[in-house]
């Protein structure tokens, strides 16, 4: 393993730098070279979250998966940099990619002017026995940071290990400090670009002793929070993950201001949960359309190659809509009706006014609302339950897995008083019931979603000659998915009901 | 790992010259390479300014990976290693003859190191002993360089006709003519008559040229000062038919 060390060089110390090595070894430099790179990231981050960096320089494209060269994945574009994993070329590195970003864009978030030199230390007989390379930081752009930074990095020689450790040694006595860890985080971080801490999941600290108000309330920020940051990522369509955290964060708050009955007096309840619900139902097109899009490219997997084709007007149609769709949430966003909501929902979550907004409860103690609250949600998935085994029919179903899931988020709501591995079984256990019971409606709603775009397209004659193969082809495929769909949710049921009448959560939650 | 020999019964073929050109080449290629100078002489080490000293026993080095992988020093190019010679090279051929199994030392050992290079070539030292055995039996690719002298032809046949003895059926046998005098009417001959007579001979050769000496003074490949000196372009259109061989 060839090894690297990185040093960041005192400005005022470069003569001492050469000076220092040339006594024990020779130098030779080469011409300095101008170098851009450029960085790119995810919106939440997922490389520089993830100890990596995705760097382009030139036409190469490489994620520095840490300092060891050899670990890294590269590829080589001529084109710009896509934004979507699934506009590179098919390669180890797009797999690479796909596994890091998924359905998020990746945008550039800085990018470096540097110069860099690039130096050959030679031994007695004229041998190379480490190379050193300096990288002088002159601009950086977007962030608009000025500060200059001189990083030296030295490469070891296989075989040359004595050598490789007493240049460390000169450099490390005149540098300023040593990098550890990925060489390009830290030396974007002393440029000042930082990972972004965003997280569209509830991690809200609470204490039982606290009220019932003051910690829903606390919830409540977080999620608003999280509506908020995703507002400008929408108007801009820059991915289909904004919406979908806006919209989590719309329900979790719709379902806080349903479940959590007695936190907050009625006038504020009634008067939020319609401008939620409002929010709820206007974003729900634009989220229909970003889901039938992927569904529709995942149905090219499900095709034998030559129907695939068929499903392009069907594709340019979702697309179309889409943007039609989210210029009208761009408009939405931007209206003074929307604006007055969030001003208002913040202030009243700002509020100190205790007196004017408590409900019956919200003096309690957290801990005992919190279990009533969890306690009740179970009776309620236990009636629905009863309900499906005595009328096994879809919309019983569906009723379930709308109970699992408000059942889930007041758990997740609370998540912080209960010990973490009762917590994690429980939601595990929930999901998997929730996911069960909706396969056979997801199906259901792949199937009419697929024969409504058809039949439209159809009528205005916007179909291919192969449209009609390919979309038979699907809904044959859907029906015996939906067929063999097993009803195992009986099964998950019952393991569910076992882990909450355990004795180690009934002494914790119920 | 495709494993090259460059082999001649005979001394000052141009073996040296050819090892390093061809592996500086490949590397140059993208294909990860190491050379392994196991002539004691230690020529190559010397044109890539590597000192011919090795770490541990020859014995060690000859029968375990891991003293091979230890030994490995990178050169002045990138994708391009060197396993040095060492002066005690010369009694290998003792250190086998005690071993059992002699003849498959080297391929026991070297099919247990690590799956880091792409190739390995081996600068052979001259004549014909243990050691050769052992190289015929580990090298998927004997190359052989040809002076176009009477002498050196005979020699030649003296290795085919052990690889045809021992049923080294696998082996592929090629070689290629080196230090050529196009000026030699006896030079032109023999090269047209042993061209016209065998299929497992290179067409491309390496002429006499003063650049090939010249890399002793400069201690790198020909290419690196050279490049458009006649025997840089040689040694390129040897890679090129050598390299179309190996794929």
């Amino acid at each position: 393993m060839v090894k690297s060390k990185f040093f960041v060089l005192r400005k005022d110390n470069a003569d001492d730098f050469f000076s220092s090595i040339n006594r024990k070894y020779t130098i030779e430099e080469s011409e300095t070279d101008p170098i851009y790179y450029e960085f790119y990231d995810t919106f939440d981050s997922r490389f520089l979250n993830s100890g990596m960096i995705l760097v382009k320089y030139d036409k190469n494209v490489i994620i520095h998966r840490n300092d060891a060269e050899r670990n890294n994945c590269f590829i080589s574009l001529d084109s710009n940099m896509p934004s979507f994993c699934n506009d590179f070329p098919d390669s180890d590195f797009r797999n690479f990619l796909s596994g890091v970003v998924g359905d998020r864009a990746i945008s550039k978030i800085a990018s470096i002017y540097a110069e860099r030199n690039q130096i050959n230390v030679r031994n007695k007989e004229a041998k190379i026995v480490a190379r050193i390379e300096i990288l002088y930081i002159k601009n950086m752009f977007e962030i608009g940071a000025r500060k200059e930074i001189e990083i030296v990095t030295i490469k070891g020689i296989r075989g040359y290990d004595k050598e490789f450790s007493s240049i460390v040694k000169i450099i490390g006595e005149i540098a300023e400090g040593l990098i550890r860890g990925n060489y390009w985080i830290n030396v974007l971080g002393m440029l000042g670009v930082k990972p972004r801490k965003y997280s569209a999941k509830l991690d809200v600290k609470l204490s039982a002793a606290d009220t019932s108000y003051h910690a829903v309330k606390l919830i409540l920020l977080h999620m608003l929070n999280v509506i908020m940051i995703n507002e400008e990522g929408i108007k801009k369509n820059i991915d289909t993950e904004f919406l979908h955290d806006f919209r989590v964060s719309v329900r979790r708050t719709r379902s806080a201001l349903t479940q959590l009955m007695g936190v907050f007096n009625d006038t504020i309840v009634q008067r939020f949960r319609t401008d939620f619900e409002f929010l709820q139902e206007s974003t729900n097109i634009a989220r229909d359309l970003d889901v039938y899009i992927i569904t529709v490219n995942q149905f090219k997997e499900l095709l034998p190659k030559e129907l695939v084709v068929g499903l392009s007007p069907i594709i340019d149609y979702l697309i179309c809509e889409k943007l039609r769709e989210y210029r009208e949430l761009a408009l939405l966003l931007a209206s003074s009706r929307y604006k007055k909501i969030i001003h208002e929902w913040k202030l009243f979550l700002n509020s100190d006014n205790t007196d004017k907004y408590v409900g019956e409860c919200g003096l309690e103690p957290l801990n005992r609302t919190a279990n009533a609250f969890v306690f009740k949600s179970i009776k309620s998935v236990n009636k629905r339950y009863e309900r499906l085994l005595e009328r096994d029919e879809p919309e019983n179903m569906h009723r379930l897995r709308i109970g699992c899931k408000k059942l889930r988020y007041i758990m997740e709501f609370f998540a912080s008083l209960y010990p973490y591995s009762i917590y994690k079984k429980a939601v595990k256990s929930l999901k998997s019931l929730q996911d069960a019971l909706g396969v056979y409606q997801d199906i259901q709603v792949q199937k009419n979603m697929l024969m409504d775009i058809f039949e439209k397209l159809k009528s205005k004659n916007k179909l291919n000659d192969v449209t009609p193969l390919s979309v038979g082809y699907i809904m044959r495929v859907l029906e015996d998915k939906q067929r063999v769909t097993a009803s195992d949710f009986n099964v998950l049921y019952d393991k569910f009901n076992a882990l909450i009448n355990k004795k180690e959560f009934k002494e914790v939650i119920v | 790992m495709k494993i090259v020999a460059l082999y001649s019964i005979k001394g000052g073929v141009g073996k040296t010259a050819a090892s390093v050109n061809l592996s500086y080449l490949a590397a140059k290629c993208g294909f990860m390479s190491l050379l392994w100078d196991l002539d004691p002489q230690g020529a190559s080490s010397y044109y890539f300014r590597i000192k011919p000293k090795l770490k541990g026993n020859i014995k060690k080095l000859i029968t375990k990976s891991s003293t091979i992988e230890k030994n490995i020093k990178g050169t002045d190019f990138n994708m391009l290693d060197l396993l040095p010679a060492d002066f005690a090279l010369r009694k290998v051929d003792l250190l086998l003859n005690e071993i059992k199994k002699s003849k498959n030392v080297l391929k026991k050992t070297l099919s247990n190191s690590k799956d880091e290079y792409d190739f390995l070539f081996i600068d052979c030292p001259p004549g014909f002993t243990l050691l050769t055995e052992n190289l015929l039996g580990v090298a998927d690719f004997v190359l052989v360089p040809l002076i176009p002298t009477i002498l050196s032809l005979r020699t030649y046949e003296m290795l085919s006709n052990y690889i045809r003895d021992e049923k080294l059926n696998k082996l592929k046998l090629f070689s290629f003519f080196s230090i050529v005098d196009r000026r030699k009417k006896m030079h032109k001959e023999i090269m047209a008559d042993f061209m016209a007579d065998r299929k497992n001979i290179l067409h491309n050769y390496i002429p006499y040229s003063s650049a090939v000496e010249k890399m002793g003074y400069h201690k790198t490949p020909v290419e690196l000062y050279g490049m458009n000196s006649v025997a840089a372009v040689a040694y390129r259109n040897l890679w090129e038919e050598l390299k179309d061989l190996l794929y």
